[in-house]
């Protein structure tokens, strides 16, 4: 009970450090300009799966918006605290590691699927909810794989948060270099990539008409759920053995 | 205390007379009585210093990381071409075979661009977030530098590092073309008209980029932040006009096409072939734009953008 209530405080804290700030404005409205190019296509008098999971939904929503949120909110769940100096009133609390872990990993989750898959989900409900079925589906499709993909980038992140202060940094690195050139130019990189386990996630519920989807869902779902088990470990371990900065002076 | 008493203050302590210097609190220190040499010495300096900083130099081994190797990616392509030169020209004399396809000024930047943007990433937010982050304007300011001289400084600074990294790979394939054909002194005559357009191009380029970058930087103190509001700026600003132009392409919007004019990169590159006299490659621009019109619009961007900076800089807390 007692680690029920303090995991519920930490949530509390974090989901008000991560949205109370001026980059909230910033990413609303990129988070609302899927929604209004769904509508531009919708003045256009196109409703078509195929150009739209195409111009917005890979171009824009999966390969700017999705990453760009996810690495913000997972990177700065423990940074700001580490910059502030307030992890040490949250690691002198006599609360299990594993469990703050688990608390900031689950609001940084829960803020980025609120903005990037909700930003999706509404797009896809303004543009292909009048297909019908096979809209609604693709539309599913695209949610789930963001939502996959925000799980990874956010867990992935948070943990590289806690090795380096510079997690940031690295994330834009990650994002333009892996995922943007290398991972176009070798196609090897497929199974070390979240996008690809976005896109291979959203393959489960519909089969996107995108370019360079190359996991199969199956892998991407196995690939995916050992990434975020993997740094959350990671994250625990290093949690556990977290030096305060400035504490040798 | 009257007027009268600080006037006399004025005159009677020793020095404040004939110095420039306060005479109000004089303290009795001494004086500086070097040259003075002003605002335009003062934004040298601050160029000189920025200018180093760019590159990392007067900082760790870690800072000039980057820097270089940004910069020496950049300039591969063009180094393996002037290093294989011979065998290129053996092979183009030969004439058996395919003609191997030779890098060219105008479109070297649309092929490496990226490159050229990790630098700006890398190394704007280095110039202007540091001083933001630890409060150290005010040291600047009351000097004889003003606010909006410290922020053109600061811009010429990573405009001449821009136009450097970009310089490097046009002169090694200037070099290499020249090795390539067999009477040096005629192919430098028939290759300099051919290269010479690579100074304003570039120019426009460098001026255009570091207008972008350092304004978008220019608006957080934390660099992390700068970097990726920069990327997201530049992602979006690139994306967005493409992807409204697919969705006005079957119900005949016409007006959609004059949004490529706010691609940061795609015009920059335009603006290249009309240095060059080249028409738009149609597999990269598409819409009824042509090079001028992109030239025009580079230019008007790094105008709207210095003035954004220059209006931040009037404001910035320091």
């Amino acid at each position: 009970m007692a680690s029920f209530v303090a995991f519920s405080e930490i949530v509390g804290i974090t989901l008000r450090q991560l949205m109370g700030r001026r980059r909230t404005v910033w990413l609303l409205l990129l988070a609302a300009l899927p929604v209004l190019l769904a509508v531009l296509f919708r003045a256009a008098g196109r409703t078509e799966i195929d150009s739209y999971s195409r111009i917005v939904f890979d171009t824009i929503a999966i390969t700017i918006l999705m990453p760009l949120v996810a690495i913000l909110f997972g990177s700065g769940a423990f940074g700001a605290e580490i910059d502030d100096g307030t992890i040490v009133y949250l690691l002198a609390k006599p609360v299990p590691r594993w469990l703050v872990v688990l608390a900031k990993a689950i609001s940084v989750m829960a803020v980025s699927i609120a903005l990037a898959g909700g930003s999706t989900a509404l797009a896809g409900a303004i543009e292909l909810g009048p297909i019908g079925e096979d809209g609604l589906k693709a539309a599913a499709a695209q949610v789930l794989g963001v939502v996959v993909g925000s799980v990874c980038y956010a867990s992935l992140f948070l943990a590289v948060s806690l090795f380096t202060r510079r997690a940031l940094v690295i994330g834009v690195g990650y994002m333009l270099v892996w995922e943007g050139a290398l991972s176009f130019m070798l196609p090897g990189i497929a199974n070390l990539s979240i996008r690809q386990y976005a896109l291979g996630a959203a393959n489960a519920i519909y089969p996107l008409p995108v370019q360079e989807s190359r996991l199969s869902s199956d892998t991407a779902f196995i690939l995916a759920a050992v990434l975020v088990a993997v740094t959350l470990a990671l994250a625990v371990w290093r949690l556990m053995r977290f030096e305060l900065p400035g504490g040798s002076d | 205390m009257t007027a009268q008493n600080l006037q006399q203050m004025g005159t009677t302590a020793p020095l404040a007379a004939s110095s420039p210097g306060g005479s109000i609190y004089d303290l009795g220190y001494r004086h500086y009585d070097g040259p003075r040499r002003g605002r335009s010495w003062a934004m040298w300096s601050l160029f000189v210093e920025s200018f180093r900083s760019v590159w990392g130099f007067g900082r760790p081994m870690t800072a000039k990381a980057a820097p270089f190797i940004l910069t020496g990616l950049y300039a591969l392509p063009a180094l393996f071409q002037l290093a294989f030169s011979s065998v290129i020209s053996q092979e183009m004399t030969n004439g058996s075979g395919p003609q191997p396809e030779l890098l060219a000024y105008h479109s070297y930047f649309s092929m490496f661009y990226f490159l050229v943007f990790f630098f700006c990433v890398a190394q704007a937010p280095e110039l202007v977030c540091r001083d933001q982050r630890y409060r150290v304007l005010p040291l600047y300011f009351t000097r004889s530098l003003g606010r909006l001289e410290y922020a053109l400084a600061r811009l010429a600074s990573l405009a001449a590092a821009l136009f450097l990294v970009l310089m490097v790979p046009c002169v090694a394939l200037f070099i290499g073309d020249i090795l390539m054909k067999p009477d040096t002194f005629k192919a430098i005559g028939d290759e300099l008209p051919k290269a010479l357009p690579a100074f304003p191009a570039n120019g426009l380029i460098a001026l255009g980029l570091a207008a972008i970058s350092l304004t978008v930087s220019s608006f957080s103190p934390r660099r992390a932040y700068s970097a990726i509001a920069l990327v997201a700026y530049v992602l979006l600003a690139e994306a967005v006009p493409a992807a409204v132009f697919a969705i006005g392409q079957s119900s005949d919007w016409s007006w959609t096409d004059k949004l490529f004019l706010v691609m940061p990169i795609s015009s920059l590159d335009g603006a290249t072939n009309w240095f060059f006299g080249k028409a738009l490659q149609p597999g990269r621009f598409t819409g009824s734009l042509t090079a001028e019109e992109y030239a025009i619009a580079a230019l008007i961007s790094v105008v709207l953008f210095t003035t954004v900076l220059l209006f931040r800089y009037r404001r910035v807390p320091a």
